[in-house]
């Protein structure tokens, strides 16, 4: 498989709120901190993470929606961070991304058919002409009556709304989706009626997915390989069978234990992961997770931990394996 | 026997909209018993949240009101008091926790004043005495460094500490029974598995018993001793934990439990329930989840199933219930 | 779901009370509307005849309002004098509305230099007293409704330009808008295609409420003799004439009085109105 999507080393700064006298030290909030990951041609990467991990910081600087500092972000093969205005635009075309709350992501002025046929319409995507006839083909590709056309998001669910989300997408008829959490908002039995959709929309159209998720339960049905994120890195990545059932980050294995099961016999830890991410503005020194671990090291706090590579896993600790 | 702690009889949350009245929660029933942790389950629409404020008399908006024939907790009837009576009730006998800390605490007020204010207007206590006891159920809650954290504005504590800081707020006064309204649902899942350890320990020392709402069978699976599901505003069924988990009868809790993203690991596609919960001012006569049932009968649509007894402590209202083994 | 579904359903019970207010509101306005248009045939008399012998007649049913010291006819004056302060109305509120739109938009959308820049020009323009803002360009170009409408839109524009800045600030940060971008579509066209339209329902409502105010400048500008000149009739001047006979031929100044209360209570009744129906459909 090529690879579509590589990031190098990617860091993404915010301006916080200064310190000191009259707030004149200017602070800086690393939200990414240096996060490589790689993504083939139709291939699910899930990228979990809990909050403030800067997941959604990362794919919107892949998508170049979001100005990065530092890194590369290879997208079939050129370099665009930063782009030129031709690559950032082919970027445009080759891309799409779904968002969490899928009201907020629709225009709630415009009917559902003015939605997809603008984005049809910009990207030139169709003879002006045909625009109707594809926007009717979208939306039986989502899934939905071609009357919904005429609605706006208001009056649809949730579910036929992040549907529309989809279809969107789609009408840019891109290589790769970013999907920012876009289960998250919606009813379980919904969850697995979107789930199923990109699923098949993977199948039908080799579509490279970057699954964004704090729910590792879907990223176990959904992906081939995935990302753990702690604190603007990726602490582990690998293929998502093996991750799960032999995790190498002791982050890993603290989420995948955490994870509230429905068969009771799989009880919680009975002394779960003390604490909580500390803030990005305050970043332990040495590796980020030092101060959680329960196999930290007396050297954790002081150097960055070294990163293994085994084939297709690779995770960034001191120890090569989980200490158990 | 021993007689349950809160017994609730044919709770109904009405709302009315111009000149018709519309069910949300419709003559919902069943026990709750000391030490018991209680799964109410249940998708958006389903009324869990409205039912719970209802049985607090807390209802959001003023076209709501609350019927019924009995609420029965502590030796009175919820819904014969009148509001001086449930002010003298909520937060002593009866706590409630909420889904999202940083909106339900006060962002002026301190974490200790909070938690005191209670004690002190159901205990009489003092404000030293409530202090003392503010900084006791801030370490029971596991806040590390209560002495000095009680002084803390809602501000200056994380997401989980914030919910821990509610639940602290919540205990001060004693309640026999704590809902706790999704309390983990806006918490990442490691604090969320931290909170539910707490909830857990919370139960076995005080012998708090519990109303855990959630639309996650995973949370209650792990927490409650006996689930109850609740569809469009009606309890399909209530039963013990292990029965309800491995043999659910109600088509609906059979599917959402299916729905999950760990039953079924292997399949290729993900089970779902097609269609989408009805809205609450179209009703159909009959069974509220027919258009979705994979098992409707053409009784299903002209009878509303009544909430009966399947076997001893397993409640179902199902006209076709499901044998051993969940959906075929 | 249940709990939102039930605020809607109470919120269906308010909804009679708001449409109550806006079809008052939009009577009140299309009435005096009418009034205005149809002025050639509706006014008994010529407002700008004069007839020394009826001069201060008392209210009669020649005369329904009486007479000024001219001998005009006072009713004839405040159905004519309805297109001026209509005119001043709508036009003193539309170039404001349009000017200071544009500048929000664009300086809350780019932000950064452009943006200081605006905010810092808006509050120079905030520092003079209006009327004082208002009079100085006034005198500069000359009495006239043309000079008033040039000075209101100088002056008026950056209460819209704040309210709009202040929306587009929130709307930028929407996902619709990073959508909008992510899809390649260009800033023109996220900013004024997509967030633009989202953003105008407070200036909508604002517009309503300024045209009060407008009006009400208007005739304190034309009572004070920049606006609107004699023997034109217009409500604010005939006021200020009005004001010395005002013991002895009270009918003068209080109905053009009348005439601009109504027509103000109108456009008040009717912002209220646009406002909470286009607040719940938001």
């Amino acid at each position: 498989m090529t690879t579509l999507l590589q990031v190098k080393d990617l860091q993404v700064q915010f301006p916080a709120a200064g310190s000191g006298l009259f707030n004149l030290r200017q602070r800086k909030v690393s939200a990414v901190n240096g996060a490589s990951l790689n993504l083939a041609a139709g291939e699910t990467l899930g990228l979990v993470g809990e909050s403030g991990c800067g997941k959604s910081t990362l794919a919107r600087a892949i998508l170049q929606l979001t100005p990065s500092c530092g890194g590369q972000v290879l997208f079939d093969g050129t370099d665009m961070n930063p782009g030129s205005p031709a690559d950032i635009a082919r970027l445009r075309r080759e891309t799409a991304m779904i968002f969490q709350d899928p009201y907020s992501a629709l225009n709630p002025r415009q009917r559902i058919g003015q939605i997809l046929a603008e984005v049809l319409q910009v990207q030139r995507k169709v003879p002006a002409a045909q625009i109707p006839a594809r926007v009717g083909e979208l939306l039986e590709l989502v899934g939905l009556r071609a009357e919904l056309a005429e609605r706006r998001p208001g009056s649809l669910s949730g579910g036929q709304c992040q549907r529309v989300g989809i279809a969107r997408a789609l009408a840019v008829e891109p290589r790769l989706i970013v999907a920012d959490e876009c289960v998250a908002a919606l009813d379980v039995s919904i969850q697995g009626q979107i789930i199923n959709l990109l699923l098949e929309l993977r199948e039908r159209m080799g579509l490279a997915l970057l699954f964004i998720t704090h729910d590792l339960g879907v990223v176990r049905r959904l992906c081939d390989r995935v990302a753990v994120m702690y604190l603007g890195q990726i602490v582990e990545e690998g293929p998502v069978h093996e991750v799960f059932t032999a995790p190498r980050h002791p982050y890993t294995a603290a989420l995948i234990q955490s994870i509230a099961d429905i068969d009771p016999a799989r009880r919680l830890p009975q002394d779960p992961l003390a604490g909580e991410p500390p803030s990005p503005l305050n970043l332990p020194s040495g590796c980020a997770f030092h101060p959680r671990c329960r196999h930290a090291l007396p050297g954790c706090g002081e150097t960055a931990p070294p990163e293994h590579i085994q084939g297709a896993r690779r995770h960034a600790c001191v120890h090569s394996q989980l200490p158990c | 026997m021993t007689t349950p702690l809160l017994q609730v009889r044919g709770l109904s949350v009405i709302a009315r909209a111009g000149q018709r009245d519309i069910t949300l929660v419709e003559r919902l029933t069943f026990d709750l018993g000391e030490g018991e942790i209680l799964g109410l389950v249940g998708e958006s629409g389903s009324g869990k949240t409205l039912a719970c404020r209802g049985l607090m008399r807390l209802l959001p908006a003023p076209n709501l009101r609350v019927e019924g024939q009995a609420v029965r907790l502590a030796g009175h009837d919820l819904l014969q008091l009148d509001e001086a009576g449930m002010r003298r009730l909520r937060g002593r006998e009866l706590g409630m926790i909420f889904q999202n800390p940083s909106s339900h605490l006060d962002p002026l007020m301190r974490i200790g004043e909070q938690i005191a204010e209670g004690i002190r207007l159901h205990q009489g206590a003092s404000r030293r005495e409530a202090r003392a006891e503010a900084i006791e159920v801030l370490r029971q809650v596991g806040i590390p460094d209560p002495k000095s954290r009680v002084d803390n504005y809602p501000h200056e504590f994380s997401g989980g500490m914030r919910q821990r800081a509610m639940i602290a707020v919540a205990l001060g006064c004693n309640p026999k029974v704590l809902i706790a309204d999704e309390p983990t649902t806006a918490l990442d899942v490691t604090v969320q598995a931290q909170i539910l350890r707490l909830l857990l320990e919370l139960r076995d020392r005080r012998g708090l018993s519990m109303i855990l709402i959630s639309h996650d069978l995973g949370v209650v699976a792990q927490t409650c001793d006996s689930i109850a599901v609740m569809y469009a505003g009606r309890l399909c069924e209530h039963g013990a934990k292990h029965e309800m988990l491995a043999r659910p009868q109600h088509p609906y809790s059979a599917g959402l439990l299916a729905c999950h993203p760990a039953a079924q690991p292997e399949a290729l596609r993900m089970t779902t329930i097609a269609g989408q919960p009805p809205l609450l001012d179209d009703l159909p006569p009959g069974c509220r989840f027919e258009s979705r049932c994979p098992q409707a009968m053409p009784l299903c649509r002209q009878q509303l199933p009544e909430l009966l007894e399947a076997s001893p402590g397993h409640r179902l209202a199902c006209h076709v219930p499901l044998l051993a083994g969940g959906l075929s | 779901m249940s709990a939102t579904f039930a605020l809607r359903a109470g919120l269906a019970w308010n909804l009679g009370n708001g449409r109550l207010t806006l079809y008052c509101g939009l009577a009140i306005v299309l009435g005096w509307c009418l009034l205005a248009l149809c002025a050639p045939w509706v006014a008994p008399f010529d407002p700008l005849l004069q007839n020394g012998d009826l001069r201060l007649a008392e209210p009669s049913l020649a005369h329904p309002f009486g007479t000024d010291n001219f001998g005009r006819d006072v009713l004839s004056r405040v159905i004519w004098g309805a297109r001026v302060d209509l005119q001043m109305a709508l036009i003193g509120v539309i170039f404001p509305f349009l000017l200071g739109t544009c500048i929000g938009a664009v300086s809350g959308y780019v932000g950064g230099w452009l943006d200081n820049a605006c905010m810092r020009l808006i509050d120079i323009v905030l520092a003079f007293p209006f009327l004082v803002l208002m009079l100085a360009i006034m005198a500069i170009l000359g009495p006239g409704l043309g000079s008033f409408y040039i000075a209101m839109a100088l002056v008026g524009w950056v209460s819209y330009a704040r309210l709009i800045r202040s929306q587009i600030l929130v709307l930028k940060q929407s996902d619709f808008a990073l959508a909008a971008r992510s899809l390649g579509f260009s800033h023109r066209r996220t900013l004024f295609g997509h967030l633009l339209p989202n953003a105008l329902f407070g200036s909508v409502v604002f517009c309503m409420s300024d045209a009060v105010l407008v009006l009400l400048n208007g005739a304190a500008v034309s009572y004070l003799g920049l606006g609107v000149q004699p023997p034109t009739p217009e409500w604010g001047t005939m006021v200020a004439e009005g004001q010395s006979f005002i013991t002895s031929a009270w009918w003068i100044c209080t109905f053009p009085g009348l005439a601009v209360v109504t027509l103000a209570m109108g456009f008040s009744l009717l912002a209220d109105g646009v406002a909470e129906r286009l607040g719940d459909r938001s």
